[in-house]
């Protein structure tokens, strides 16, 4: 559990999709996002299939962290799959009052297919990039956004903080959770208003300590002499090499190929 | 207007928080009660609209980029679960309560649950229109919307409301006991006031 909070769903293995710049494969993953959704026809979404096989095979991931990755959302999946089997249409089987059609086993290939590629390909994301190389790559990315004001570099150094601080409190929740019940207090009551109030005893130390944290922490950075964006230069340099540039040309590739597929002729 | 660095510290603080209220569940029938929303109102009320509204997307970032901080884990494909509105509400809520919430004069407890009471409506709306346009147009499924908002915002309201009580009972307490952060009453000295 704990460990699933530091590193998010990041593997660290080395290979050549990890060894990718986080900016790439956040590109790489919106590209293919838009794509899959251009594209009209079964067979050319089940074609899409392609880059996402190569990418888990470059990773040196198990499928099992795929498949685990689309856990969460199979039954949706599965849902949205049956819901379309009924669109009127040419009638392959009947039973009762349904008949299952040509077109509605089609459809409801195409849009599963769409969403299991999109949640494996975002999947490959998080599992092959930590979250803060992640985060690291994001303020990159919309670093022209501070032109209107937006304060990304702040937003990123919260980020990065938040994430060390999740486990901590988690931590201190459990801590205090005891301590609390050791002192009579109840969590387990038969009595909804009673279990509703529990929390208070829990919320108050829990925010104290959280705000002690704070404050200490903001010491330490004035201390430190941070002083926020402008200027600032990093310990790992993130660096755009000759492969990253061709793996997003080859993205971009795809993205024409998808459009022209569908609007070109 | 600069962050001081107890501004940043405090809005981590709260993204964290945020996290956190994902992981205390209360198991009461039928309806999963978090504590997040408690988190994100105590945010909009201690932090001030633009600090709370940051915090907030702080909190959706680590989300999608993998960390299982959301109610169900993380991830970017959590954009698709149909709850994922809620969250984008969360950032609103922040801001609005933040923003309607005036630190000058010391905070009042019925100004305070009405303020997060609108707070609340923010969250629901962005909820239900997320659960709508994902059933409708993602998985291709007629929802009628008055279903979406019976779904959506009717089953879950009780707890909610409960939450928004008891954030402003602790926020009335705490702005007592804590020094500003975020927007202080006159912490910017207007041009002609400052000294030579």
């Amino acid at each position: 559990m704990l460990r699933d909070l530091v590193l998010g769903q990041y593997v660290p293995l080395d290979s050549a999709v990890h060894r990718l710049d986080a900016r790439t494969k956040i590109l790489l993953t919106l590209i293919y996002s838009v794509a899959v959704f251009v594209l009209p026809t079964l067979p050319a979404v089940a074609l899409a299939g392609l880059p996402v096989v190569l990418g888990t095979a470059f990773s040196r991931l198990s499928p099992a962290y795929l498949v685990r990755g689309l856990k969460p959302l199979w039954l949706l999946v599965v849902f949205t799959f049956l819901m379309h089997l009924f669109t009127p249409g040419q009638v392959l089987v009947t039973c009762g009052p349904f008949s299952v059609t040509l077109e509605g086993v089609s459809q409801g290939l195409l849009v599963a297919l769409r969403l299991v590629w999109l949640v494996t390909v975002a999947s490959l994301l998080t599992l092959t990039t930590s979250p803060i190389a992640l985060t690291d790559g994001l303020e990159r990315l919309l670093a022209p956004a501070k032109a209107v004001k937006v304060p990304v570099h702040e937003l990123a150094m919260m980020t990065t903080i938040a994430l060390r601080f999740v486990p901590t409190l988690l931590e201190e929740t459990e801590k205090i959770m005891k301590a609390q019940t050791a002192r009579g207090a109840d969590f387990e009551s038969r009595s909804l208003i009673r279990r509703v109030r529990s929390v208070v005893p829990l919320l108050v130390p829990l925010l104290f300590s959280a705000f002690r944290r704070a404050e200490e922490l903001a010491m330490a950075m004035e201390a430190r002499c941070y002083r926020g964006g402008v200027g600032r230069t990093s310990f790992r340099e993130a660096y755009m090499g000759k492969t990253d540039w061709g793996v997003l040309g080859a993205g971009g590739g795809f993205l024409i190929l998808a459009v022209v597929w569908r609007w070109g002729g | 207007m600069r962050f001081t660095h107890r501004d940043l510290a405090f809005a981590a603080l709260f993204t964290a928080l945020t996290a956190i209220g994902a992981f205390i569940k209360i198991p009461i029938p039928f309806v999963p009660f978090t504590l997040q929303f408690f988190f994100v109102l105590l945010a909009g009320t201690l932090l001030g609209s633009r600090l709370a509204l940051l915090s907030q997307v702080a909190y959706l970032i680590i989300g999608l980029i993998g960390v299982p901080v959301f109610a169900m884990g993380g991830g970017p494909s959590y954009v698709l679960q149909p709850t994922f509105g809620y969250l984008v509400g969360f950032a609103g809520t922040a801001y609005l309560v933040g923003r309607l919430t005036k630190t000058g004069q010391g905070i009042r407890f019925k100004r305070c649950l009405l303020v997060n009471l609108a707070g609340l409506a923010v969250t629901y709306v962005c909820g239900i229109i997320h659960l709508y346009v994902i059933v409708n147009f993602v998985l291709g499924q007629a929802l009628p919307f008055s279903r979406a908002v019976w779904l959506g915002a009717v089953v879950c309201s009780p707890g909610d409301i409960i939450l928004s009580f008891i954030a402003a009972t602790v926020s009335v307490k705490l702005a007592k006991s804590l020094p500003s952060i975020g927007p202080k009453p006159c912490s910017m000295p207007k041009k002609g006031l400052m000294l030579p």
